[in-house]
């Protein structure tokens, strides 16, 4: 039997992509929240932890609402750069974005926060920016919190199913990413193809998720 | 020069108080500030450095770095400082914490050298004992030739023989940087040998000491007492002293209601 993998590099694409955009967007939004006391902290952590707590299909309502081709921002989008962003990769890569957010943010900011400060103070008295601090200090500091945040965002953007199939629909090669591969072949009751593609998605989140901890034990052993 | 005037109010043990000081030091100097836990010594040079706010003015050799609620930032300050927790970057290697902050290899070898650290300059600093590290957070802070040189405690983890060669070696780098010093300590022989001027710090007001003047006439001591028993008209008394354990008698009408536990001065003569 051939066993299309299509759906599966689909889903380690858009995982991939999703990845490396939210460690940009979110890097700098963690960082300034473990260092501010402004007054408006709780609310863009709230914000930031919406996703979490919001069915999938409300986010998908809204990036449907928001994207649609008659909408302001899709009609905008649609004539700036021609891109339609509804039922194709790149709809997909902006739903992913907002919908595994919180699991980037949270693991980085909670590393931060752990920090030791004086080591922070002391980059600043040695005259090293903002920036040389978080690069050179701060983050080779949080390893195992970077390493989860990392991971945990990869795996949670390969374990989405309903954002993806309202904002993508299942179009093969494009949006039909492997937990709607799944989801239709039952549909199909193609029992047989979904127990092979099932048992490879629990083999692969197994072993993502055993080298996290594997690593995070390490790094603990090597700080003790 | 060095010139502090300012006011914060903290939070202490027996409630708020306000930390209200103001003093000058002249280039080169090396001021000690003496003071109990909680007296807001630490929170002092924190504000010096620019970590912590506060009111008033700050001015160092001409620059303001505090005035008008406007603070220079801590990057530009120019300092070293040696915090109680000694602050290492752990992710770094011992000589990389110093080439992190400073480009001369060759003051960087030396003081690690003369600091008896530099065998230990490939260990992650996490590796380090507390006296081994404290030693890295001095060099550290001399690596960068500050200006200004704020101290915190910076030779608690150390044994007497070594905190003796490490004060020479401060001292001999600050007068030959022409860094001007803010130690606080609690030991006032650290305090008397290395300082040019000694304050004291209590109930938020900085009082000036001369050295001298930390010196007292009379010699005392404090005893513990450990145990006692009673013996017709004197007690024969087991008394904690520097750590050791001495015996010796008092007459009862001294110390009628002697208990464990009591603290009783002495007098050497």
């Amino acid at each position: 039997m051939q066993i299309d993998f299509t759906p599966f590099l689909l889903s380690f694409k858009l995982a991939l992509i999703t990845t490396i955009v939210l460690f940009v967007v979110a890097l700098p939004i963690a960082w300034w929240l473990s260092q501010t006391r402004s007054l408006f902290k709780p609310f863009i952590e709230a914000i930031g932890a919406m996703p979490i707590v919001l069915p999938p299909s409300v986010l998908g309502f809204y990036i449907l609402v928001v994207f649609a081709p008659n909408s302001w921002l899709g009609q905008m989008l649609e004539n700036l750069i021609g891109i339609k962003l509804l039922f194709n990769f790149w709809g997909l890569v902006v739903a992913s974005v907002i919908y595994s957010f919180p699991f980037m943010l949270q693991p980085l900011q909670s590393g931060f926060e752990s920090l030791n400060r004086a080591m922070i103070e002391a980059s600043y008295i040695a005259g090293k920016s903002k920036l040389i601090t978080l690069f050179r200090v701060a983050l080779p500091n949080i390893k195992p919190s970077l390493i989860t945040a990392l991971i945990i965002t990869f795996a949670h953007t390969v374990g989405e199913f309903g954002v993806v199939l309202m904002v993508g629909g299942s179009i093969p090669g494009q949006t039909k990413v492997a937990s709607i591969a799944i989801y239709e072949m039952v549909e199909l009751m193609d029992y047989k193809t979904a127990h092979i593609y099932s048992a490879i998605m629990v083999a692969i989140s197994f072993v993502v998720l055993l080298s996290v901890y594997i690593f995070n034990r390490k790094s603990l052993r090597v700080n003790r | 020069m060095i010139r502090v005037d300012i006011k914060k109010s903290l939070l202490g043990a027996n409630g708020k108080f306000d930390l209200s000081v103001k003093f000058k030091i002249k280039r080169g100097e090396f001021v000690s500030i003496l003071g109990e836990s909680g007296e807001g010594k630490s929170t002092l040079l924190r504000v010096i450095a620019g970590l912590d706010e506060a009111f008033g003015e700050i001015e160092a050799n001409g620059e303001f770095w505090l005035k008008n609620n406007r603070s220079l930032s801590v990057q530009k300050r120019s300092i070293g400082y040696v915090p109680q927790e000694y602050a290492l970057f752990e992710n770094m290697s011992v000589l990389r914490n110093l080439e992190y902050v400073s480009r001369d290899k060759i003051l960087i070898k030396e003081l690690l050298s003369r600091f008896g650290v530099w065998d230990l300059r490939d260990r992650g600093v996490k590796s380090l004992s507390g006296g081994q590290q404290q030693r890295v957070a001095i060099a550290r802070a001399l690596a960068t030739k500050p200006k200004l040189l704020l101290l915190d405690e910076p030779l608690s983890a150390l044994d007497v023989k070594r905190r003796e060669s490490m004060q020479k070696l401060i001292l001999n780098y600050t007068k030959k940087m022409n860094t001007t010093t803010i130690m606080v300590t609690h030991n006032l022989e650290e305090a008397y040998l290395m300082s040019n001027r000694v304050y004291l710090l209590k109930s938020g007001k900085l009082l000036e000491k001369k050295r001298e003047n930390i010196v007292k006439e009379q010699m005392f001591i404090n005893g513990k007492v450990v145990d006692f028993t009673d013996n017709s008209n004197k007690y024969d008394v087991v008394l904690l002293v520097n750590n050791s354990l001495f015996k010796t008698s008092f007459q009862k009408d001294k110390f009628p209601n002697l208990r464990v536990g009591d603290i009783i001065k002495l007098e050497l003569k």
